[in-house]
């Protein structure tokens, strides 16, 4: 199935083969009696990231929206075949946006950081590229054991970005990061042993596939009936996969390491965590948590969509009490994330399509947000909101860049955020109006924060002599800039570049989800069983039958066919 | 030009507009480079120049059409598509949206026009004049993306557009202390109507799919939105138990309008305007401001025609707008204080005919103030420009030897404002009074119909305060700035006259044909109500206004009794004048103070404590934050016991458990 090595594997090793292609290099230089300069570092660096994301935007390009194979670009390599393990990477709707951002995410990073990074510079390029690796690497995982590799390995290289060249409370912070992580990650691992063995002795074949890699091969998603003794075990499999979603997506209270990490991370660590390491939670749950229960997704789910909507208004409120600029930023990126929760777990097609919506926003909103306060941070030395004041005048084209982010934040229209926003409202109108409508509230209160956080810096008379001579943006943080301000304004003017992409995806989790819940009821009736056909099929209770439970899924299941462009 | 029904040269109209602002944002934001004064003026006075005969050119296209099809639309891209929902980038041109659009792309090329002499000459920065012009092309735009939407997401895009404009032009001068926190305030309030509007478009979108209504087209949605009369939506108890889901919409956008238009108890926001340059204002207050609203109320008619309920709560927003804003243009001294008051108080009114059932009234009266208002502000802006800056009413005086032009603007200004027979503001303000005469939907329409009467009165004392306080009397400057007191040049002033035919003339488009003293032939079906007729109902129907000239001379009588009685007080007795001032004020700080106070203490405070106080410091830090910390200190402490009773001491090295966990995994997956 695919190629032996395609696209998707040069853009995962092309980064970390140049980082350590550098560092022999500078080992080799060092014998010699020669010292490889940062510069050099930077520019080959910066190429071969470059590489990758030319790779992105020709995937991007060859990708066909329509197609009915899952997943595209697809390669396979056994790895340990006996338990299972293989390599296998492959892309759908959902992983295309996230490994295009991360490569350019990736590009920004490199240029900001020869203003921001001031000592261990080639270190840092070697940080920032394994980050990419590992980060594409989850993006494209369709092999679970493989998936959970990466994203410890995604921890350990953000967490040493964030120790080595983050603020005062750097080391905290990423052992924070590091722990809470740890803690999903190794939820999830466990989870995945578990089901694992389950489905070995269920069904005879040990798999970590998703789908089947090879001819021949068998995938966890293969079998109809979910593994476990019935709907109480995935109860519990999916709280592992759960958790392991929760606490990178900042689901309240698992955000804990959120402000503390974003708050202490140097800019381009919290750049790459805000736009690539928060997604690895979403992939999980889209990839693999609720393909595998489906049951127990729709059981969780409004416990999830409370604690989501509830995360909005208190990221709103803590935004407002914050006097840092950065953990300001962290708690309206809480805010945004609480609303992605809150559309996936509507299960709908508006909330599915609006929370990655609205997750990809954040990838790009955050992010600018954060480069915006590292070039403050670098200037100043200082991210106390109370600090500055009238920044307009000394630096008026920062002034605009900060003022067009806090608006896409805010989810004006035109800009990202809007038309994510309205779409997880949409969708979460739907299933659990009330909650919606606490979410709206929440979302009210971040946009109040970010405008005074926006007023307390940009306007006013300049009261702080020291920042009376700041100097405006040079071009290279412009270029940056610029760079998150493209997509930033395409995805509001024209989100159906996105939305086209994930039509076909949303499509095929719902349908995966119908037939497995169907499934599952057929094996073991179950009242939770039904109560998930009923939500997945959008039926008032009563209206479908206590037996045809599967004949109503394939109904459906039929019906989202035709709807397919 | 013409291809299947789709007019593709609609979406020019606010494109424009848009295009003029980018290009000054590129130019000021980014390259810092101004464009020369010459290409500004071309660029943004010929934006909104080109869209006026667009939308006339869309104008005529339109009567030429049968009655009943007078629709053009202009399908650009889809916007937003997911599963069942679906909204085009579309723009709609009706009856309605056309008369909104001629009026903006008209009256706002004017303010354009005018903003060259007044905002060229007042400038504190360089580049002070191309972003005051970017700023102007974008509120056009704003308001051409509203009135011209398609459906409700469009229309947002406009409406948040609109409230991002008066942010950019309240808070023009932000190097000073108090226009950030003005134009700050006005978006914390225009973000709670935004809430209204994102509720209510929400709340309309899913209640008409279910209903199996997936468009969201205008058309589309007033024909769904009878469906949805009767169903109820269950809340907590706490909550009330249940709502009737269209009682919830319409009261979800009427938060958005009364937030839009600064009216009571939204008009927090109003007191900040004036800090701005005097075009900001017009554009502000009269021109987006009001008409969002007052076509947010058009448009969406259909929701709130059934819900008497919420058309009740409007009049009597109106009604305490007009009785708050009239108290505050009796005592301000600030001359552009008193403009403010003045047009919140016209807001006042359009909502009070709104509310009163009558939308086509409430739009004439709205396209009226954006007649009157702006030629009142504009003239205002030329005298604080030929008096050196001086705003307050108590330091001017005897300008009328001085300003042989302005004068005579404001003086048909001031005639219009209240509402002088033949002049535009008698007959939208008579519809307006007819309209509170004759409703019964609306509770204490008695008392309402009275506080109407006083706001009259009161409008009438405050012109005239006005004209005798600015020009008549001991002129008050120094010597030397009254021998340099001289008028813009003919340029600045070419709109003012344009404005002042409009105040002058403009009710002649009006319904209230019966009062027309000048019986044209088709005058009946060329008004702008009959226009409107197959959108918007009859309203106050023709039959009932030719009854209504009692009720012109009533309103006149108190009007000109209002105006007496300031010439009274300022000529005659100037000490009694004086002391009523002074005992004014008690009341307008009661006023002022008691709305500004329960916000301050009621909301923002104890919201701010709580934020701060229990959950950043109370349940982020320490109960959140703390049980991390004890999670990890205990399990520390387990693992290093563990630890040293195997390693007799070796603690922390994680890497031993690592080896040995993965170790125990692999035996048990092979195993």
């Amino acid at each position: 199935m695919g190629e032996l090595v395609g696209v998707i594997s040069w853009m995962i090793f092309v980064p970390l083969g140049v980082g350590l292609g550098l560092a022999a290099l500078t080992a080799l230089a060092r014998l010699a009696g020669y010292d490889l300069p940062a510069v050099a570092w930077i520019a080959v660096g910066f190429a071969g990231a470059l590489f990758s994301a030319v790779l992105s935007l020709w995937m991007w390009l060859g990708f066909e929206p329509a197609a009915v194979v899952e997943y595209q670009f697809v390669e396979f390599l056994p790895w340990i075949p006996e338990l299972g393990i293989h390599y296998f990477v492959g892309v759908d709707g959902f992983s295309l946006p996230m490994i295009g951002l991360t490569t350019c995410l990736v590009l920004i990073v490199l240029i900001a950081s020869l203003d921001e990074v001031r000592d261990r510079l080639r270190t840092w390029v070697f940080c920032v590229l394994t980050l990419e690796t590992a980060l594409i690497g989850c993006f494209a995982s369709l092999n679970l054991l493989q998936f959970i590799v990466f994203w410890q390995w995604a921890l350990f290289s953000a967490a040493f970005a964030i120790g080595i060249w983050g603020r005062a409370g750097r080391v905290q912070a990423a052992l924070k990061f590091l722990g809470m992580g740890t803690v999903g990650v190794t939820a999830i691992g466990i989870g995945a042993l578990v089901i694992h063995q389950l489905h070995l002795e269920q069904f005879g074949v040990a798999t970590f596939d998703l789908v089947a890699g090879s001819i021949g091969g068998s995938g966890l998603l293969d079998t109809l009936v979910p593994v476990g003794g019935g709907v109480r075990s995935q109860l519990f499999l999916f709280g592992a996969f759960g958790l392991a979603f929760a606490i990178p997506s900042a689901l309240a209270p698992f955000h804990i390491w959120l402000a503390d990490a974003q708050g202490e991370a140097p800019t381009g660590a919290s750049v790459l965590i805000a736009g690539g390491a928060i997604n690895l939670g979403v992939y999980a749950l889209l990839r693999f948590a609720l393909p595998l229960f489906p049951v127990a997704a729709v059981e969780w789910s409004l416990p999830i969509m409370a604690l989501a909507a509830g995360g909005v208004v208190y990221g709103g409120l803590l935004a407002l009490a914050q006097t840092d600029l950065k953990r300001g930023i962290a708690y309206a990126s809480m805010c945004q994330l609480g609303l992605v929760s809150l559309g996936l777990f509507a299960f709908n097609v508006a909330g599915l399509e609006g929370g990655v919506l609205q997750l990809i926003s954040h990838c790009v909103t955050i992010p600018a947000l954060f480069l915006l306060a590292g070039m403050l941070e670098s200037r100043r030395g200082t991210l106390a909101i109370d600090e500055f004041g009238g920044i307009t005048k000394p630096m008026p084209v920062f002034s605009v860049f900060l003022a067009v982010s806090v608006l896409a934040a805010i989810g004006v229209p035109m800009l990202s955020g809007f038309v994510g926003q309205f779409l997880v409202l949409l969708g979460a109108f739907e299933t659990a109006p009330w909650l919606a409508a606490v979410a709206l509230v929440g979302i009210g209160l971040v946009a109040v924060a970010l405008l005074f956080v926006f007023g307390r810096v940009a306007l006013g008379p300049v009261k702080n002599p020291e920042n009376r001579g700041l100097i405006d943006l040079g071009w290279r943080e412009r270029l940056a800039l610029l760079a998150v301000f493209v997509p930033m304004v395409w995805i509001g003017l024209h989100p159906e570049t996105l939305t086209s992409r994930l039509h076909q995806p949303v499509l095929t989790l719902r349908r995966v989800m119908l037939d497995r819940v169907a499934a599952t009821f057929d094996a073991y009736p179950d009242p939770r069983a039904e109560r998930a056909i009923e939500r997945l099929t959008d039926r008032g209770p009563g209206e479908g039958s206590a037996s045809g439970g599967r004949e109503a899924a394939a109904g459906v299941a039929s019906e989202l066919a035709e709807r397919r462009p | 030009m013409v291809e299947d029904g789709s007019y593709a040269w609609l979406r020019w109209i606010p494109l424009l507009p848009l295009i003029a602002a980018a290009v000054h944002g590129v130019s000021l934001g980014l390259l810092r480079r101004p464009l020369p004064r010459g290409a500004t003026i071309a660029l943004s006075a010929g934006a909104p120049a080109i869209s006026f005969v667009i939308s006339l050119v869309a104008l005529i296209e339109l009567t030429a059409m049968p009655e009943a099809e007078r629709v053009l639309v202009d399908d650009l891209f889809t916007w937003l598509a997911a599963g069942d929902f679906g909204a085009e980038f579309a723009l709609l041109l009706d009856p309605l949206s056309a008369v909104a659009a001629l009026l903006i792309t008209g009256v706002g090329s004017l303010v354009h026009v005018a903003a060259i002499g007044l905002q060229g000459e007042d400038n504190r920065d360089d580049r002070g004049f191309n972003r005051f012009f970017a700023y102007l092309n974008l509120a056009t735009f704003a308001m051409l993306t509203l009135v011209l939407a398609e459906n409700l997401l469009v229309m947002f895009l406009g409406w948040q557009g609109v409230g991002l404009a008066a942010f950019l032009l309240i808070g023009f001068w932000y190097t000073d202390e108090s226009a950030p926190r003005a134009s700050m305030q006005s978006f914390i309030i225009g973000r709670i109507g935004d809430f209204g509007f994102l509720a209510g478009t929400l709340l309309l979108t899913r209640g008409l799919a279910r209903q199996g209504v997936s468009g969201t087209a205008f058309p589309e949605i007033a024909a769904g939105f009878g469906d949805l009369i009767g169903i109820t939506l269950t809340a907590p108890p706490a909550l009330g138990g249940e709502w009737q889901l269209s009682f919830v919409i319409a009261g979800c956008f009427a938060i958005a309008a009364l937030a839009r238009s600064a009216q009571w108890p939204l008009q927090l926001w109003l007191s900040g305007i004036h800090v701005a340059p005097i075009p900001a204002g017009v554009m502000v207050l009269a021109t987006s401001g009001g008409m969002a609203a007052v076509f947010l109320l058009c448009r969406l008619y259909f929701v709130f025609e059934t819900e008497t309920d919420v058309m009740a709560i409007l009049a009597w927003c109106g009604a305490l707008t007009c009785a708050v804003g009239s108290l505050a243009m009796l005592v301000r001294t600030d001359v552009r204080k008193v403009l403010v008051a003045l047009t919140s108080v016209q807001l006042g009114l359009v909502f009070v005919a709104a509310g009163c059932g009558a939308p086509s009234v409430a739009l004439f009266h709205a396209v009226t103030t954006a007649f009157f208002m702006p030629l009142l502000f504009l003239a205002t802006g030329s005298i604080i420009r030929a008096t050196r800056g001086q705003t307050d009413l108590q330091r001017l005086g005897g300008l009328w030897d001085y300003l042989h032009r302005t004068k005579w603007l404001f003086a048909v200004g001031a005639l219009a404002v209240i509402g002088a027979p033949l002049t535009s503001g008698f007959y939208s303000r008579e519809g307006v009074i007819l309209a509170a005469n004759l409703t019964e939907s609306v509770p204490y329409n008695g008392a309402l119909y009275l506080l109407l009467l006083a706001t009259l009165f009161a409008t009438g004392s405050a012109v005239m305060r006005l004209q005798l306080r600015i020009f008549h009397g001991r002129c008050m400057l120094s010597a030397d700035v009254r021998s340099q007191v001289s008028e813009p040049d003919g340029v600045t002033l070419l709109p003012l006259y344009g404005f002042a035919f409009l105040a002058a003339m403009g009710g002649f488009l009006g319904p209230a044909a019966a009062l027309n003293p000048f019986p044209v032939e088709d005058a009946v079906s060329n008004s702008l109500a009959n226009f409107l007729i197959p959108l918007l109902g009859t309203g106050v129907s023709l039959e009932h206004q030719a009854g209504s000239v009692g009720l012109a001379v009533l309103s006149t009588f108190v009007s000109a009794a209002g105006a007496l009685l300031a010439w009274y007080l300022i000529h005659e007795r100037p000490e009694l004048g004086l002391r009523l001032r002074q005992a004014l004020p008690k009341l307008d700080v009661l006023r002022g103070l008691s709305l500004a106070a329960i916000y301050e203490w009621a909301i923002v405070r104890p919201l701010l404590w709580f934020a701060r106080v229990g959950l950043w410091a109370g349940l982020e830090l320490r109960v959140l934050d703390g049980l991390f910390r004890g999670s990890v200190r205990s399990i520390r402490a387990t693992a290093t016991g563990a630890l040293r009773a195997a390693h007799a001491g070796r603690a922390g090295d994680s890497a031993i458990w690592m080896v040995l966990g993965s170790l125990a995994i692999a035996s048990y997956l092979v195993a």
